[in-house]
């Protein structure tokens, strides 16, 4: 062992990922040193004071729940037990070397702190490697409570080091992790063994305590869609005169219920003269936004740049390891008390794109707009001011940060105010007309959110009452009440939020499983045919699996949990009993409900595989063919017998999704191709046109 | 016993149609009366043509339509 690391009583340090280790490391010491052992990353860092530090990192959980046996079939599973994440994941082999290093560093050290992060999911994963790893006492160990990875922040959060902090949040990591084991693995198991009671059955299914109900949504939806009828109404619309200038005008009365009154509207009105009645100037102030939570970032980057929830929480984190923004998992609109905004904005005032906007708010008193949400673990997101490495971001970190950055400072500017000009015109004392003008008149926040806030604007001709208007042409018009519109991740993540359902950190996981499970399709989200049978089937035989009213309950239970108003054994107590009602309900009736979803899968993969009419014989259909021999798929059309011999290659890797789109430049169906890197649509004409400028055929989406 | 499918699709029925063809016949008929209101005079037959033209409106309300203009009574007893 060399000089460095021959050291004894240090205090060891555990950090939840590699880059917040290194952060860590340079706050806490000039004197660092890095050695790395089977490719972790391990740093010995002494200070002016004498202390010494050894900081490694975890890669997220290195401990998971699960059960000695190795039979996956098996069912009802009650016996389980915190386990090395390589004892049930095959793919997480490299925990073990891990978990061997901190055990190895633990033997020499005097003081133990968890500094992964500050919030359920990091004080669960510190926890574990402490009594596990480690084997401490949790109340012989520190815990740093940081929400930016500035050298200035951390540095003050190991000045200020306290024992139990986040118990709460300890106590509801692990029940939350219990409470979803016992629900997600007894009921996936049932689905899966419920498959295998049916002739050439199989494959993998799931469901869990918050994606049952999160799906039953979708479904709920889109039934509502496809029984909705709509009802016509009519709105009539006139173009007014006025001093030269023309103008429209719509009628006093909305929606016009009947054909015949709108009717009598434009043969009482057409071509008569109104009177100008009142003229209204209303001043109407619109508040700043107010600082981005978890939440409230991903409905507005999924606006914007229509990132999904998982991307967008995902370059969020990597934006905060990077320590340009504070950290992103957090329910708060508000910022925190001690730090210095002007510090902050000083900061940004060095990237160029910033100069205007930065010059404006150094030279006004700084009072943020806040929001009402809080969160006692972490303030809102917010940029740290630090600039170290931003020209190196790639162009969606770029995006996503200039988006926290705008917003920050709008949340310090002044309100917008914007005046309504609504004019009001009497045709004989029996018709009524309106016009409406609207303009800012300050646009205060606006201006430092303009590129993401359009400020519409309805110039109106300069009335005064008692002017004479001539009502030149009324058009009606025929409408129909709009169906219901379908979610999108962004606004499913939002009733998600709504019904308090998941957390801001699994809200995104779960959707994107939806997804992995062919339950739902699409941007605009429809459930598959097995997304139905499966809401239909847990319906029919456990109705309280998809139960949003009881999945609300259990999160205001874990909430309470987390803030220690409620203990967990309450809560588990309640899920063992709800939980093996469940079990007895579905083991009852397995073989029907395998034949019911084993039905609905293959329907959903046909369906999946099926891409349209060929579009050379007109004919047959095309088909996604998987040929045995080689391993090989492509794109076959089912009339090839009858000598079509249309084919079109496929990628050979990733999943294919059916998208029901066709190429809007050669006609042939559009695929959706996922990986785990990205998800692009493509055109399955190797000779598209389209793809000219573009030579692997990728659409970006 | 072999168990009924729907009318219109292969989904278990209990009457003629499924859950869900029989929710969006429960609506069709509701809506009738707003539709004839506000067009004053209009048939049964001229209602689910437009219900099957009119592209706000649910594909199984569409199927139930085009069921019920193929059926001689243009209604069923649910």
């Amino acid at each position: 062992m060399n000089e460095e690391t021959d050291i004894k009583n240090y205090t060891l340090v555990i950090c939840e990922k590699a880059d917040a280790a290194k952060r860590i490391a340079e706050a806490l010491g000039d004197n660092v040193k890095v050695i790395e052992k089977k490719g972790i990353k391990i740093y010995y860092v002494s200070n002016s004071d004498g202390k010494k530090y050894v900081i490694c990192s975890a890669l997220g959980h290195l401990y998971g729940l699960g059960n000695h046996r190795k039979d996956r079939k098996v069912y009802p599973v009650f016996d389980l037990m915190w386990l090395p994440l390589n004892y049930i994941d095959k793919n997480k082999s490299s925990v073990l070397d891990r978990i061997k290093i901190i055990e190895e560093l633990a033997k020499n050290a005097n003081e133990f702190v968890n500094a992964c992060d500050y919030d359920v999911e990091g004080s669960t994963i510190g926890f574990n490697i402490l009594r596990y790893a480690c084997k401490v006492n949790s109340s012989k160990t520190l815990r740093a409570k940081f929400s930016t990875l500035t050298k200035e922040e951390l540095a003050y959060a190991f000045k200020n080091l306290k024992g139990q902090i986040d118990r709460g949040l300890v106590k509801a990591g692990i029940t939350r992790h219990i409470v979803d084991y016992l629900w997600g693995i007894n009921l996936s198991r049932i689905l899966i063994s419920s498959l295998q009671q049916v002739p050439y059955g199989g494959g993998v299914l799931s469901t869990g305590r918050v994606q049952g109900p999160t799906l039953k949504f979708i479904v709920d939806r889109e039934i509502e869609i496809r029984s909705f009828v709509t009802k016509p109404y009519w709105i009539t619309r006139a173009i007014v005169a006025y001093n030269g200038i023309e103008t429209y005008a719509s009628y006093f009365k909305e929606k016009i219920m009947r054909r015949k009154e709108a009717l009598a509207i434009k043969e009482e009105n057409e071509g008569e003269t109104g009177i100008v009645k009142e003229v209204k100037r209303i001043k109407v102030e619109l508040k700043p936004p107010t600082p981005f939570n978890t939440g409230d970032l991903q409905k507005e980057a999924y606006r914007i740049f229509r990132f999904s929830p998982s991307l967008t929480l995902n370059i969020a984190e990597q934006l905060y390891l990077q320590a340009l923004i504070s950290y992103p998992r957090t329910n708060s609109q508000k910022l925190p008390k001690t730090i210095n905004y002007h510090k902050i904005i000083k900061g940004l005032s060095y990237i160029k794109e910033y100069k205007e906007e930065t010059g404006i708010l150094l030279s006004k008193k700084l009072a943020p707009h806040e929001g009402e949400k809080d969160d006692p673990a972490h303030p809102c997101i917010y940029p740290t001011g630090e600039i170290e490495g931003i020209e190196k971001l790639n162009d969606r970190q770029k995006k996503l940060f200039d988006l926290i950055v705008r917003r920050f400072f709008a949340i310090f500017a002044e309100n917008a105010v914007m005046e309504r000009n609504q004019i009001l015109i009497d045709v004989k004392g029996k018709h009524y007309w309106k016009i409406n003008g609207r303009q800012y008149i300050q646009l205060g926040w606006i201006n430092f959110y303009r590129k993401y806030f359009e400020a519409e604007e309805i110039e109106i001709p300069p009335f005064k009452e008692g002017d004479k208007v001539l009502l030149k042409t009324i058009n009606v018009e025929e409408k129909f009440e709009k169906r219901p519109p379908r979610f999108n991740k962004g606004s499913l993540l939002e009733k998600m939020e709504e019904e308090n359902l998941g957390t801001k950190a699994t809200r995104a996981e779960i959707i994107d499983t939806l997804y992995k499970r062919r339950y739902i399709v699409g941007e605009s989200i429809i459930p598959t045919e097995l997304g139905f049978q499966v809401i239909e089937t847990l319906s029919k035989y456990s109705g309280k699996i998809i139960s949003i009213d009881l999945t609300r309950e259990m999160e205001e239970s874990l909430e309470k949990i987390e803030l220690e108003q409620e203990e967990p054994e309450d809560v588990l107590e309640r899920t063992f009993y709800f939980a093996w009602q469940a079990i007895n309900d579905l083991s009852d009736n397995l073989e029907k409900i395998g034949f019911e979803l084993k039905n609905a899968m293959q329907i959903t993969a046909l369906e999946n595989k099926t891409l349209g009419i060929c579009p050379i014989c007109k004919e047959g259909l095309l088909v996604v063919i998987n040929n045995k021999k080689t391993n090989k798929r492509f794109v076959g059309c089912t009339n090839y017998k009858k000598g079509c011999n249309f084919v079109a290659p496929l990628p050979q890797k990733g999943v294919i999704q059916n998208t029901g789109k066709t190429c809007t430049t050669c006609g042939w169906p559009i695929v959706q191709i996922r990986n785990n890197k990205s998800l692009w649509n493509l055109c399955i004409n190797f000779e598209c046109p389209s793809k000219v400028k573009n030579k692997n055929g990728r659409k970006n989406l | 016993m072999e168990e009924k499918t729907c009318e219109i699709c292969k989904r278990i029925r209990k009457d003629i149609f499924c859950e869900y063809h029989a929710k969006a016949y429960y609506n069709i008929i509701e809506h009738y009366k707003y539709w004839k209101d506000a067009y004053g005079e209009l048939s049964w037959e001229e209602y689910l043509t437009k219900l099957i033209e009119n592209p706000e409106n649910g594909v199984w309300v569409k199927e139930v339509a085009k069921y019920l203009i193929s059926n001689k009574n243009g209604r069923v007893d649910i």
